[in-house]
């Protein structure tokens, strides 16, 4: 068995030097390893950080730090070609990266269209044109149905969906944010579009007035009975949402928060349960 | 005579204080009760929705009571028994045991955090105690207490959990730590009516025995020796209100987070105003300091709607100025 996946690799990494020359690509975010793995990169990443867990092939690759402290040494040890991360929290390290001389690409996005031409920068930069293109058609189709399906419902007959981050203190997501444009998108009407940032604290008495028909939980920490403990909330027992048992706790959040292509199906899962 | 006089004219002055802090207290209550992010109706056509968010807001606001009095009360006893005006729940590492006790709770045990609600205020809890233990401990030299030990240790041992505190976080995802650091500078949003009721019982007892020692604790305010000749049990006292304020503290910051500023302002008004008999001071700073909290609160709500802006930032803005403002006014009658 060994022997035949030594001579598999060395057949494959023959095949890959004959293949032009090999990109060694260090990603230190998840969304931009899930970019990358979308565009059939898997085999040019030769480390990821500790937080990239998707596809789950990636959790055997090399580390190159976490995701808020990406290890320089080592990346500057691995040599890459290329190092891809994203923005905000990420802005000193690629500083510090850039001023190695490296190359880095930063892939920031703050809605689909940028998320798009995010996904055709990195794909230009190593040499997958083709794929960032069809990567990018298979999400917009995806979205399409869904929008195909809203677009019959009413703006008024469309749920109220309140969707909560954390819960202490309530966090919530606003205009700007991947979440607001995925419960627009979804045929949903986010009742916290108003909240001053992307992501940002709510006050809980606007949430009980807004009376929510829908509510997603969004934690970043699983834990068991999450729905349910809203319900022993003081004053929230007759939100519409939890009166009729419509809090989902369901939607794994990495697809929900990871601006990478895995976007375009949280969008159909959020439609699956706004109309249930 | 001179003496009785004296002291009849510092009971009337408390009496008198304590009326008008109970009617600050009803007045700030009764705006921040009616004012909100959300619009409530006239009282005399409240709708079943403006009757559940009235309750939603009376429920913070016992427990801004609940907090803002309790860290003054422990504010009062912890500056009492030391004689030193910086003295608080904070500067005796008291608040970062409870702090620690949390965030082991939410990180390194993880799943707990989410019957959150329950389960994180025991822990802070026990942090706080525990800190106190160690605190205590770690100063005492022969059975006794020097102030100056305590102290320092206080300081110390604080500092070193709070870092433990920070090694923790810097483990946890980055919108974690966002939660976390919201919960470290405080937050009075409360949702579960156990606890609520559980806090509010705990501080409450624990401020009637604090009040119940207040002779004790002008004794010892006076000076220790002075104390001894009064016929004071000086260690056990200390050791029994050091645990009523340790108590008070992990109560307070298991269910609101740590609020700064409370503990020091407050007591400190409050004995610019009444002079600094604990048997009026205790009880005064206990509805002053819920009145304060209350009305920090309110801002904290009303200042980003519909945000909110972390409670303890605002004690901090409005405390910070008004401290400095009566230490400078002490020091210019002087």
């Amino acid at each position: 068995m060994r022997k035949i996946i030594i001579i598999a690799f060395m057949f494959f990494s023959i095949c890959q030097r004959l293949d032009a020359r090999q990109m060694r690509i260090i990603s230190i975010a998840p969304a931009t390893t899930e970019i990358a793995c979308a565009l059939g990169l898997e085999d040019d990443l030769v480390a990821v950080s500790t937080y990239c867990d998707y596809p789950p092939e990636v959790k055997n690759k090399e580390k190159a730090g976490s995701f808020s402290e990406p290890n320089i040494e080592k990346i500057l040890v691995l040599k890459p070609d290329i190092i891809l991360a994203t923005g905000l929290e990420q802005a000193q390290a690629v500083g510090k990266l850039k001023a190695l001389g490296l190359r880095v690409m930063v892939s920031d996005p703050k809605n689909f269209p940028e998320l798009y031409d995010s996904i055709l920068a990195i794909g230009k930069a190593c040499g997958k044109d083709n794929e960032a293109a069809s990567l990018i058609n298979k999400m917009k189709k995806t979205i399409a149905a869904v929008s195909a399906k809203v677009a019959l419902i009413a703006p008024d007959k469309r749920p109220k969906v309140y969707f909560e981050i954390w819960h202490d203190p309530i966090m919530t997501a606003g205009k700007g944010s991947f979440i607001d444009e995925m419960i627009t998108i979804a045929g949903g009407v986010n009742i916290t579009s108003d909240a001053p940032r992307p992501f940002s604290q709510f006050s809980p008495e606007l949430i009980v007035k807004r009376d929510p028909d829908v509510i997603i939980l969004g934690y970043m920490v699983k834990g068991e009975g999450a729905a349910e403990s809203l319900s022993k909330r003081f004053g929230w027992d007759k939100i519409r949402a939890i009166k009729q048992n419509r809090v989902y706790d369901d939607i794994e959040t990495d697809m929900l928060f990871r601006p990478g292509p895995r976007l375009a199906d949280a969008v159909v899962h959020l439609n699956e349960r706004f109309y249930k | 005579m001179q003496v009785r006089e004296a002291s009849q004219i510092s009971r009337k002055r408390g009496r008198k204080a304590f009326i008008i802090a109970a009617a600050i207290l009803v007045m700030v209550a009764a705006v921040s009760v009616y004012f909100g992010a959300a619009k409530i109706g006239l009282l005399s056509a409240l709708t079943d929705m403006d009757k559940r968010i009235l309750g939603l807001r009376a429920g913070r606001i016992l427990l801004a009571l609940t907090v803002g009095g309790g860290l003054s009360v422990a504010g009062v006893i912890l500056q009492g028994l030391m004689r030193n005006p910086l003295c608080e729940p904070y500067v005796l590492g008291i608040s970062s045991g409870a702090a620690l006790g949390a965030v082991i709770s939410t990180i390194v045990l993880g799943v707990q955090s989410f019957l959150g609600l329950s389960a994180l205020p025991i822990w802070a809890f026990l942090g706080a105690v525990a800190a106190f233990i160690v605190v205590y401990r770690i100063s005492e030299v022969n059975g006794r207490i020097p102030i100056q030990n305590l102290l320092l240790t206080g300081v110390i041992v604080g500092a070193v959990l709070s870092s433990v505190v920070i090694f923790l976080v810097s483990f946890s995802d980055k919108e974690y730590l966002h939660t976390v650091m919201w919960w470290l500078l405080g937050n009075l949003q409360i949702f579960d009516m156990k606890l609520l009721l559980s806090v509010m019982v705990i501080v409450i007892t624990a401020v009637v025995l604090a009040a119940l020692n207040s002779r004790e604790l002008n004794a010892i305010s006076l000076g220790e020796e002075e104390a001894a000749h009064l016929g004071v049990d000086i260690e056990k006292t200390k050791k029994r209100l050091f645990i009523i304020a340790s108590v008070i503290t992990g109560a307070a910051v298991s269910a609101a987070g740590m609020i700064g500023f409370v503990g020091l302002i407050v007591p400190h008004f409050v004995r610019l105003l009444i002079g600094a008999n604990h048997r009026a001071v205790i009880p005064v700073s206990f509805i002053a300091g819920g009145a304060f909290l209350i009305f920090c609160d309110f801002i904290a709500r009303m200042v980003m709607v519909p945000a909110e802006v972390p409670v303890g930032v605002i004690t901090a803005l409005c405390g910070g100025p008004f401290f400095l403002y009566l230490l400078r006014k002490r020091s210019r009658i002087r």
